[in-house]
């Protein structure tokens, strides 16, 4: 993938990845609790849910920008000079829910079947 | 939510009809050939999968007309390549502004004229009602627009470099993303304060009890 500016690896992106990594299964709780909502629309609402927060994330995070260090733009410490900085945030909270979700996913199946093929 | 078959909706087909009428009018030398057609690719998917879920799932009028809107102002938007709409210059000319905002305007639209379809599909495909049948579109439609920006990107690092800020539409703007994104949040929740001022507006009776 061309990146027209790389600075390295940002830290900052691991704790955006782990965003979406550990809120997406607390948040599927919510939304399947709560909501009404059944079966495997639960699953994408929860990847929604991650996507919305951490693009509102992002919003807040600019508006700070122009408040604490007014006309620097992406140069300023937050995202360290990259002018792709929202987007990679945002796509690393993605990655990291669709990896909690398909985990999820894949581990109520199995539970499931073992259930069903030796009841108690 | 009863909809009357496909045969019976005059209003649809008059929306179908303008807008196709609409779409090869702007299908006609563009401003840049290579930028419309990316921006159509969308189109194709969202139009094909409106088509396609139609039997199971066909729209109400409003959800309908609202996504004619956008589709309209999406096609301009593609026809003109965004950067170069008449409308964003004639804006720019009259208050001062430093850029087209046309693109600005149809991410706005995004939010204030998606919220009221994704309303209606969750209701009736996930049956949500009260709060959650507010919040989970709102989620949905916020969500969408991350995930165009994230799109946007690749699209821009990878298909076409050189066309990438065309595509982009960043047009210099460092806080471009986010700015695009704030305004479908802000169109969202003004579409579901409209939303809840027309309900208001049509059950009033309810609400206060009449004096005489």
């Amino acid at each position: 993938m061309r990146r027209s500016s790389c600075s390295g690896i940002h830290f900052d992106r691991i704790g955006h990845g782990a965003f979406g990594l550990l809120l997406a299964y607390p948040l599927r709780e919510i939304v399947g609790r709560l909501s009404g909502v059944r079966g495997a629309l639960v699953y994408w609402l929860s990847i929604a849910a991650v996507l919305a927060l951490s693009s509102v994330f992002e919003i807040i995070e600019a508006v700070v920008a122009e408040i604490v260090s007014p006309g620097a733009g992406p140069a300023w410490l937050g995202a360290q000079g990259d002018e792709w900085d929202a987007q990679m945030d945002i796509a690393a909270a993605l990655g990291g829910a669709c990896a909690a979700m398909l985990a999820t996913f894949l581990i109520e199946r199995l539970t499931a079947r073992t259930q069903t093929v030796a009841p108690p | 939510m009863n909809v009357r078959p496909f045969s019976e909706r005059s209003l649809l087909h008059a929306l179908c009809a303008i807008y196709l009428v609409a779409w090869i009018v702007a299908a006609i030398d563009p401003v840049k050939r290579d930028d419309w057609l990316l921006e159509n690719l969308l189109v194709f998917a969202f139009v094909g999968l409106l088509v396609a879920t139609y039997r199971r799932l066909p729209l109400g009028d409003l959800s309908c007309a609202l996504l004619f809107v956008f589709l309209l102002l999406h096609g301009v938007g593609a026809h003109y390549a965004y950067s170069d709409v008449p409308f964003g210059y004639w804006a720019k000319e009259t208050f001062g502004l430093s850029r087209n905002h046309f693109d600005r305007l149809v991410h706005f639209s995004f939010g204030l004229l998606l919220l009221q379809p994704a309303r209606e599909v969750l209701m009736r495909v996930a049956d949500v009602r009260g709060f959650w049948s507010w919040c989970l579109p709102i989620t949905l439609v916020v969500s969408l627009s991350g995930l165009f920006e994230i799109v946007e990107a690749v699209v821009a690092w990878n298909v076409r470099p050189e066309l990438g800020t065309a595509y982009l539409g960043t047009q210099g703007d460092v806080w471009d993303a986010q700015k695009d994104m704030a305004l479908a949040v802000a169109g969202a929740v003004l579409a579901i304060l409209l939303a809840q001022a027309a309900s208001l507006w049509r059950r009033p009776a309810s609400r206060v009890p009449p004096r005489r």
